[in-house]
């Protein structure tokens, strides 16, 4: 009998030194077990690439859940810099486009980078106009068949409202200091010389935009200008225009990064974990997703008069 | 304490017939509170060290798990004494609710196993959601052995018919509340829709 005694506090005393090591293992080694590659690319001392995730509309400021922040992508792709370690990057793109400075904003660090790290673009169902002028920037791309890609052009629009205020004998009283202050104005009709400087701006930033793709893609201006003009493109048909590269996806994306890197097997792939907090910050997200998560986007996207996107993704 | 901790969890888990007559000289509530601390903290660190990989959530979430297994340990084994009582008592017509109610506490203790197999679990591999039930299954099963015995001694009736009956006291025990869950639901949507 005291032999099971001293059998059962041995247990008991084991016991309690399994709770420690329990909460040890758990608070100071966190991800220590996980096999999955889905680690914080932050993690030191990993040769590997990292994912990059551009849903949505691109705008300027943080990120939301269903649009793209020029700043956050920014920040990242700051912190890869910073890690030679992270040797690639794989940006999955699913994005209709955006805001001009933001697209631009993105391209030019990614063009940076890109001499030293390699970049490998994986498109999913859109990656148009602002999307595609981000993937200019990649060493290669890849679509799926149906992918909806292209449309390089450039777009503003401005609502007339003026018939309606007639119609309603309402006048706008507009007090300004400079001729073309209030150029694009809702309230009346554009003149002649109006329409020119608008036109003069999108003429520019078009330009950039083919200049930008000649760069980053480095075909000629012409085959870009053929496939410009605001056209969309499935997969396949963009592949013909030599926007994209080849037929793909992520699998295809890594491996084509670990034969860029010349990495022996299949180079380790990290992406930002999703934790159980950031998933009901995502249910919420979804659930008021018109209200809450889309503000911010929307607010960046109305500040902006020219935009690098689709116009059927226009949801004001 | 300490001696009648060991005294009381000898019993239980290595000489349960003797448990009954025992009880008076032993009996402690703070000793059993102990048992429920322990298998408490275990079963919900266990649950979170066998889902890896861990983050911050996982550290905030062992205090609101162990609260919540803190409540079913002390709750479950006072629910199912009851039910055992009830049932095992019409053979002999003598309530011994105290006593089954002392064992069951003591007896859940063999769940503050969770957190040592969760580890070899998950040194060999075995992770996730379904590896937390299994344990959990393999668990549970000995805890209803471990009580049928003690409750056989206790009644003093075959080991089968206790096993039985704790068996089906567990099924009512987990059961009822999602039958009564469904009968205030379809009532409910019944007002409802009329």
């Amino acid at each position: 009998m005291e032999r099971n005694k001293v059998t059962l506090l041995f247990i008991l005393l084991a016991l309690i030194a399994s709770v420690f090591v329990g909460i040890f293992t758990i608070v100071s080694q966190p991800n220590s077990h996980s096999r999955s590659q889905k680690q914080k690319f932050s993690k030191d001392g990993l040769v590997g690439v990292v994912v990059i995730k551009i849903e949505g509309e691109i705008h300027s400021g943080k990120s939301t859940y269903s649009s793209t922040g020029a700043d956050t992508v920014l920040s990242k792709l700051r912190e890869i810099e910073s890690k030679p370690e992270i040797k690639g990057i794989l940006l999955e793109i699913n994005s209709p486009g955006g805001t001009v400075g933001a697209s631009q904003e993105i391209f030019e660090e990614l063009m940076y980078l890109r001499k030293d790290k390699k970049i490998v673009v994986s498109m999913k169902d859109l990656a148009a106009s602002g999307g595609y002028y981000i993937a200019a920037a990649a060493d290669y791309i890849y679509a799926q068949h149906g992918t909806i890609t292209g449309s390089i052009g450039v777009i503003t629009m401005s609502p007339n409202l003026s018939g309606l205020l007639e119609k309603a004998n309402i006048k706008m009283n507009v007090y300004k200091a400079g001729k073309y202050k209030d150029i694009l104005s809702m309230f009346r009709e554009h003149t002649k010389e109006e329409v020119l400087i608008i036109d003069s701006l999108l003429d520019d930033t078009y330009k950039r935009f083919i200049k930008d793709i000649v760069r980053g893609r480095n075909i000629s201006k012409e085959k870009v200008e053929f496939a410009a003009e605001g056209k969309i493109f499935s997969g396949e048909n963009a592949i013909k225009h030599h926007l994209v590269d080849a037929i793909g996806g992520r699998r295809e994306a890594q491996k084509k990064l670990s034969e860029l890197l010349e990495y022996d097997g299949l180079i380790p792939i990290y992406e930002d974990e999703e934790t159980p907090f950031d998933r009901i910050i995502q249910m919420l997200g979804a659930k008021f997703s018109m209200v809450a998560t889309s503000l911010p986007m929307h607010t960046e996207i109305y500040k902006a008069p020219v935009l690098l996107l689709m116009p059927s993704s226009l949801r004001f | 304490m300490k001696s009648f901790l060991l005294n009381n969890l000898y019993l239980v888990f290595f000489n349960p017939t003797e448990f009954p007559y025992f009880y008076e000289e032993y009996k402690s509530r703070s000793s059993e509170f102990l048992v429920s601390i322990l298998t408490s903290i275990s079963v919900s660190i266990g649950s979170i060290y066998i889902n890896p990989p861990y983050n911050s959530f996982s550290e905030i979430l062992i205090f609101p798990l162990f609260i919540l297994h803190l409540f079913f340990v002390t709750i479950f084994p006072a629910l199912l004494s009851y039910l055992i009582d009830y049932k095992l008592r019409e053979e002999n017509l003598s309530g011994e609710i105290l006593k089954m109610k002392s064992y069951t506490r003591y007896s859940v203790g063999i769940m503050s196993f969770f957190l040592p197999i969760s580890f070899i679990f998950t040194m060999i591999g075995l992770k996730g959601t379904l590896s937390f039930f299994i344990i959990l299954f393999f668990l549970f099963t000995l805890f209803l052995i471990i009580t049928s015995l003690g409750s056989s001694a206790i009644y003093k009736v075959k080991v089968s018919k206790s096993f039985s009956c704790i068996a089906n006291s567990c099924i009512t025990i987990f059961f009822l509340p999602i039958f009564l869950f469904f009968f205030y639901l379809t009532t409910l949507l019944g007002i409802i829709i009329k």
